[in-house]
């Protein structure tokens, strides 16, 4: 999939940093942590690149392996206590598993992407509604608009995500 | 299909619970990432920095502690020639003392060692510097009173 000799470090950056943003963030159970992560392994990945390493086809399983090494880590400088049962299924490096891993971070990242495009005051209600727990009356009263309207933006927010998976 | 909708339903749970508004943006996250190799780089140079100064502060350090042992070394060996007389003994039994600004009652001390008699200086202000060379111990009186002007007896 890598030509080594057409490897871009940016494009493999974009391509892979959102995904493995979520991977972290599974393994961590904190989105800033996991973003820190994150770019000290594209840092040192890249340091790697630039060092003379030719990525191979097995670029996207080694970053993978360095974010979860260094969660891991990083769990453990923090002392955090490392639940099995949460994460240890997010950590398995079986070709299978890892294979459904990176599917479920890529489908997660979509999600995230979606979101992210959605019309700010939707985004807004929805994540009022979904993230904050807030029924829509409460929404309503909060923004000011009426009880259908937080029920269509909703609505609406839902169809466009759903349509970023193809569910 | 249940499954793929109960799984979707997860997924979104766990976006949206970790959802920051821009935490995602790649081209930001991109422009932080080559300013942290910029940093990273000039960490290095500053570690590289450190660690020459570091090599340096040693070898200084190094060259300082040599200094000062040689210093304390020097200081000690004075202290030495101060304290007791570098002696050394002729073939036909001639004792020759060293000594270097060392207080004449240390000297006359070493005599008191080396010949078994007590001098008594009139000014014990003087220092002696040099060798003395003599096999009795009334050369060495000789030699002491010429050089520095004072009167030595014996007890």
């Amino acid at each position: 999939m890598y030509d080594v000799n057409r490897f871009n470090i940016k494009i493999f950056f974009k391509e892979h940093y959102h995904s493995l943003f979520l991977y972290a963030t599974h393994i961590m159970g904190d989105a800033d942590r996991a973003e820190d992560v994150v770019m000290d392994c594209f840092a040192k990945f890249v340091e790697k690149v630039e060092g003379g390493w030719l990525p191979n086809s097995d670029a996207k399983r080694y970053i993978y392996m360095m974010v979860r090494n260094m969660c891991i880590d990083e769990m453990k400088r923090l002392q955090h206590i490392v639940d099995i049962d949460t994460i240890g299924d997010m950590v398995d490096t079986t070709d299978d598993r890892f294979m459904e891993i990176v599917e479920q971070c890529d489908r997660e990242a979509r999600l995230w992407k979606a979101i992210d495009d959605l019309p700010k005051s939707r985004r807004r209600i929805f994540l009022m509604s979904k993230r904050d727990g807030l029924t829509y009356r409460e929404i309503a009263n909060r923004l000011g608009l009426s009880v259908k309207t937080v029920e269509k933006q909703i609505s609406n927010a839902f169809h466009a995500l759903r349509l970023i998976n193809g569910k | 299909m249940v499954n793929s909708k109960c799984n979707y339903d997860k997924e979104l749970q766990f976006v949206v619970e970790h959802y920051k508004d821009g935490a995602m943006n790649e081209n930001a996250a991109w422009e932080q990432l080559k300013s942290r190799r910029v940093k990273s780089r000039s960490n290095n140079f500053r570690k590289y920095a450190v660690a020459a100064s570091a090599v340096l502060v040693c070898g200084m350090a190094v060259a300082c502690s040599v200094w000062m042992m040689e210093f304390a070394g020097w200081n000690k060996k004075s202290d030495v020639q101060q304290d007791s007389a570098v002696v050394s003994e002729m073939v036909d039994g001639t004792k020759v003392f060293h000594y270097d600004k060392t207080p004449i009652n240390i000297v006359l001390d070493d005599m008191a060692l080396y010949y078994g008699v007590t001098l008594i200086a009139s000014d014990t202000t003087k220092c002696v510097s040099g060798e003395i060379e003599a096999s009795e111990v009334e050369e060495v009186i000789d030699v002491l009173e010429t050089s520095l002007s004072i009167e030595i007896c014996q007890k």
